[in-house]
């Protein structure tokens, strides 16, 4: 029997904490991470309070850098969301990178033509539902391994990234290749804009009413109460009845469904093309995302907007100050690695509370 | 090309020597994951600890002149990198996933920015004079088999040692079976008198430790410079090799040259052009693995409580 790790301990603990510890906790992190990023630029010799303001405030200037935000939020809240779906059942799903990769395939095969100029506009919502099916069956590949074999999802994930990275780099360099760069044709419909003057698109609706799903799904319905019961302590789950099997399975592929709806929004939203490297890093910040946003669905809509604003901005601020874009990955990482910190402070304290009591 | 050259003794012989050359790496990540997985701790953040060893052997080489300050400091930054992860992950018991995945952000984000702030913005880093191949007197000269295994530099010697050295520790001393103990039943190992974290921390240092050579051997064995994101994934291969060499740093050796020839195999046919695509053979370890894991899933036995964090005051 597997104790449960302190870890769930710690994140139950924190998600059961009130608001306000929370809150306490988030924004320390942050301004702890802010600090050590202070001291790494300021190593460097440059201004810290500068790179800041290119990365949080010029970001929000201007109509069109608005839209740029907009191509970092979206898929990181869909990826966000995803991993978060399985986090709930206590999986840790790190394939979102491939997942988003064949979530972008999905929609570049019915997006391209011939079929795309076939289907007409009509490519773009059956693109997006074959993105989010294919994103999901290959979650599942990880799901059914976990099931059938009792393999570890955290290495399969991991594996199977590096293995559609392969797929996709051969897809575009061989059958979907067109023209001398190794990319797709572009796709006849694309995702509609918000407004003219700006990249921001409906990508970003959709993300937010998907945001609005999952809450609904975690917290109203029976599938999302067996999920958290799952996630909480497995052996309780499975004596009260939850199908442990069949529950790993299906969070494993509706996290891979959002990761895919993330790739086509990809495709649909931004690059057009097919090419290698499309889902960026998001299958690793979309982590991010969710830790920062501690699987709350308002917390991780503000999450997604933060480090948004860190990714659009970072390009500016490596043109103006001289920081290098690779800063944003270590304050990323620094913040949730404090978030973690917080967490197991915190529960400790209020576990000594509790014995001293009795 | 046509199919005899691509069988041709000069052709093989190269292949495979190459793929010593590749296992490297693979090797001393595979050996250092196997002692800290024996003892509970996944070495997902393995990646980074490489990349951080990668960029710190470069960079003191590079200054001091020596390869041998290189590959030592590129060790100790391998492993005053993985006390981050064993702080946050043995200590705090926090999630070995999630915190190696971040380490590895935190890596390759601070290892790029490093060598941007550090060699400036253009790639063309400065290139040293990576290790020379040492000819084994005698062995060297057996056809084939010489050139291939007896013709290689120290740290490909040194990497041997290391896994058969490893494979008595774990298996003939006390030290081993207090490992071994830790990982599969920590409360025993308590119970027994085993200080359980302290195993566990040290024994994910000395996995550091190894990542730190791994990503030497990176820079200095073979390339001779950092480029960006260098280790390309090779810690995620080690983890694969441990679980296909089921925790016996012997057999790593076997399944790194393996890995390690497929990777020369791949990098081969890029250049020379082959009827299959050369995405194939780079996709190929990964999917071996997954394809071991889910055949042989059943007699792969790992460590007991690995991945679990133990607390210490539970009863």
């Amino acid at each position: 029997m597997k104790r449960l790790s302190f870890f769930r301990e710690s994140l139950a603990h924190y998600q059961g904490a009130s608001r306000a510890r929370k809150l306490v906790i988030l924004l320390l992190s942050v301004a702890a991470a802010m600090l050590v990023g202070s001291v790494l630029i300021l190593a460097v010799g440059a201004n810290p309070l500068e790179a800041y303001y290119y990365m949080l405030i010029r970001p929000v200037t201007s109509i069109s850098s608005i839209g740029e935000v907009a191509m970092y939020f979206t898929p990181l809240l869909l990826v966000g969301i995803g991993v978060a779906f399985a986090f709930h059942a206590k999986l840790s799903n790190l394939g979102g990178e491939g997942q988003m990769l064949f979530g972008a395939l999905g929609m570049t095969l019915v997006g391209i033509p011939p079929v795309g100029e076939a289907l007409g506009m009509w490519s773009l919502p059956l693109g997006i539902l074959l993105g989010i099916l294919m994103g999901a069956l290959w979650a599942a590949v990880a799901g059914f391994f976990r099931v059938r074999f009792n393999a570890s999802e955290i290495v399969v994930t991991l594996m199977l990234n590096y293995i559609a990275k392969q797929f996709i780099s051969y897809v575009v360099f061989y059958p979907l290749r067109s023209g001398a760069e190794p990319q797709s044709a572009r796709i006849v419909a694309s995702l509609p804009k918000l407004y003219e003057g700006s990249r921001i698109n409906w990508g970003v609706i959709l993300a937010l009413l998907l945001t609005v799903g999952y809450a609904v799904v975690i917290r109203r319905t029976r599938f999302g109460y067996h999920l958290r019961a799952l996630g909480g302590s497995r052996r309780a789950a499975e004596y009260s009845g939850v199908k442990k099997n069949r529950y790993y399975f299906l969070a494993l592929a509706l996290s891979g469904a959002l990761c895919g709806l993330a790739g086509a929004v990809q495709i649909s939203g931004n690059t057009m093309r097919l090419m290698e490297g499309v889902a960026g890093d998001f299958g690793f910040s979309g982590i991010v995302v969710a830790m920062l946003g501690s699987l709350h669905p308002a917390g991780m809509v503000i999450a997604a907007l933060f480090m948004a604003l860190l990714e659009a901005g970072s390009m500016t601020m490596q043109v103006r100050t001289g920081i290098p874009v690779s800063f944003t990955s270590v304050l990323e990482a620094l913040i949730v690695l404090f978030i973690l910190l917080g967490m197991a402070i915190s529960a400790a304290q209020s576990k000594r509370k509790k014995v001293s009591k009795t | 090309m046509n199919e005899t050259s691509l069988f041709s003794a000069a052709f093989l012989t190269a292949l495979f020597s190459s793929g010593v050359r590749q296992s490297i790496p693979l090797i001393y990540g595979s050996v250092g994951d196997t002692v800290s997985e024996r003892s509970g701790v996944m070495g997902i953040s393995l990646e980074g600890e490489m990349l951080f060893g990668a960029f710190f052997a470069y960079l003191f080489a590079l200054r001091s002149g020596s390869l041998w300050v290189g590959v030592l400091m590129g060790a100790v930054a391998g492993m005053l990198s993985s006390l981050i992860v064993a702080v946050w992950s043995v200590l705090f018991r926090q999630d070995q996933s999630i915190v190696g995945i971040m380490f590895n952000i935190l890596a390759t984000g601070f290892t790029n920015f490093l060598n941007r702030m550090i060699f400036g913005t253009s790639n063309a880093n400065i290139s040293i004079d990576t290790f020379q191949p040492i000819a084994i007197p005698g062995l060297s000269k057996i056809p084939v088999v010489g050139e291939i295994f007896f013709n290689q530099d120290i740290l490909a010697y040194l990497s041997v040692v290391l896994a058969a050295a490893v494979f008595f520790v774990l298996r003939r001393t006390k030290l081993g079976l207090q490992l071994g103990a830790v990982g599969e039943n920590p409360r025993a190992a308590q119970a027994a008198g085993i200080p359980v974290y302290r195993v566990r921390v040290l024994s994910y240092m000395f996995c550091g430790f190894a990542a730190g050579v791994a990503g030497a051997s990176l820079t200095l064995s073979t390339v001779g410079t950092f480029t960006e994101a260098i280790s390309a994934g090779r810690g995620f291969i080690c983890l694969a090799i441990v679980i296909l060499s089921r925790w016996n740093p012997l057999t790593a050796l076997v399944a790194s040259f393996g890995f390690g020839s497929i990777q020369a195999l791949q990098i081969r046919l890029q250049v020379q052009g082959s009827a299959l695509p050369y995405q194939v053979f780079v996709a190929l370890p990964y999917l071996i693995t997954v394809l071991v894991l889910a055949l042989a899933g059943h007699n792969i036995r790992a460590p007991r409580e690995l991945g679990v964090p133990f607390e210490k005051e539970s009863r």
